[in-house]
């Protein structure tokens, strides 16, 4: 697929699905990257070749899946600390997203849930930019 | 057999996530009372397992639902008490399920419909999340309302006659609605409450026979027997007739094949 073909892809994308143009997604360069910060270094020819190749996996990757949701969840401290989160599992009945974020640091059960919500939501962001 | 129209449900209330589904499932009580159903409402701490046992017994009821906490093989109540487990939920039986809790489809909802004989189970296999701006009803949550209206869709259609099937296919519609909502916006919650609207959808399955119903065809709601016993003269009884048909369409199970269901 060719360059201009992704950045049309990306566009598309974007614009139909504002919400998440801003979760970071792939690794360029060993820094997490969204799908925006993608879009504007495809236009400018930064990383091409790199981003292309992220583009295809889309940071479904056992170590970087980690790394990613633990910036997308210390993205959403920074912007609403205050949101609950809630689960009908006893031990977790109610958690913030700081509590969220510690616990994929720790790496422990519940942050290995909570990467594998957010890998979901990686696929759904994969199919719906591939199609 | 159990007795159609009748409902049995459970609302533990002894933490936040109990109480935040309990007062969204007094929404699904008051649309199914609404409907002329006969609700047992099992809250706080009535809602143990010896009560539903009891109410189970003596409502016979067709249908069975609640929140709470839950694992692979046990559905609980108040304090999480288990109410429901693998090898011990017999009283099932030709019964149709609505567990809203986590996991209980991995291995209890199978064992519920496969060996304990109930009509048909939906719950989900994951740890069933969600987001709120705050510990409050989730219909008046900006955030909690999605994960809730594809939750009261399911008794929405189970009170108006459609089978589970149907039901079932309504909830997933709603899903995807919010899904493509949050997709949309601007809101900085809006990845997380995508992720986990996406989490929750996926979770969520059916099992068992999909033609389930837990109203007959015909159910009349009890208000209108009771604007039908007002009734007197010939005009207003050819109105109420017309009604009564439009009510009966409305509540005939469709005979289509079984759809395949997501």
């Amino acid at each position: 697929m060719s360059v201009e073909e992704k950045i049309r892809m990306l566009e598309q994308f974007i614009t139909r699905n504002p919400g998440l143009a801003n979760v970071p997604v792939l690794m360029v360069n060993g820094r997490p990257t969204t799908l925006s910060e993608a879009l504007s270094m495809l236009r400018t020819g930064l990383n091409t070749s790199e981003v292309l190749k992220s583009l295809q996996s889309l940071g479904l990757d056992g170590e970087e899946t980690w790394i990613l949701a633990e910036e997308f969840w210390r993205r959403v401290v920074a912007a609403r600390p205050d949101v609950k989160i809630m689960a009908l599992q006893g031990y977790v009945p109610v958690m913030s997203p700081a509590e969220a974020l510690e616990h994929i640091r720790k790496r422990d059960e519940i942050g290995a849930r909570l990467v594998q919500m957010y890998a979901n939501l990686l696929s759904f962001i994969k199919e719906r930019v591939d199609t | 057999m159990p007795r159609m129209g009748v409902v049995t449900i459970t609302r533990p209330n002894h933490d936040a996530a109990t109480y935040v589904g309990s007062l969204a499932l007094k929404h699904a009580i008051d649309y199914m009372r609404s409907r002329g159903i006969i609700v047992d409402d099992l809250e706080g701490d009535r809602a143990r397992r010896q009560p539903v046992l009891d109410s189970l017994s003596r409502n016979n009821s067709v249908f069975f639902t609640g929140v709470g906490h839950g694992s692979e093989n046990v559905f609980t109540g108040q304090w999480q008490e288990r109410i429901w487990w693998v090898c011990d939920c017999k009283e099932l039986k030709d019964r149709v399920i609505y567990l809203l809790s986590c996991l209980t489809g991995q291995q209890l909802g199978p064992d519920i419909v496969n060996n304990k004989g109930a009509r048909a189970y939906i719950g989900y296999k994951v740890e069933f999340t969600w987001i709120q701006a705050q510990i409050q009803d989730p219909l008046i949550d900006p955030y909690g309302k999605a994960f809730f209206e594809p939750v009261l869709e399911i008794y929405k259609n189970l009170a108006e006659g459609k089978t589970v099937g149907e039901a079932y296919l309504a909830s997933m519609d709603k899903w995807n609605y919010w899904i493509d909502y949050w997709s949309r916006s601007n809101d900085p919650a809006a990845p997380s409450i995508v992720q986990l609207l996406l989490w929750d959808r996926n979770g969520q399955v059916l099992y068992g026979d999909e033609n389930s119903v837990i109203v007959q065809p015909f159910q009349i709601p009890v208000q209108w027997l009771f604007i039908a016993g007002t009734l007197s003269t010939a005009p207003m009884i050819a109105i109420g007739g017309v009604v009564l048909a439009n009510e009966f369409t409305k509540h005939a199970v469709p005979t289509g094949p079984p759809r395949r269901l997501g």
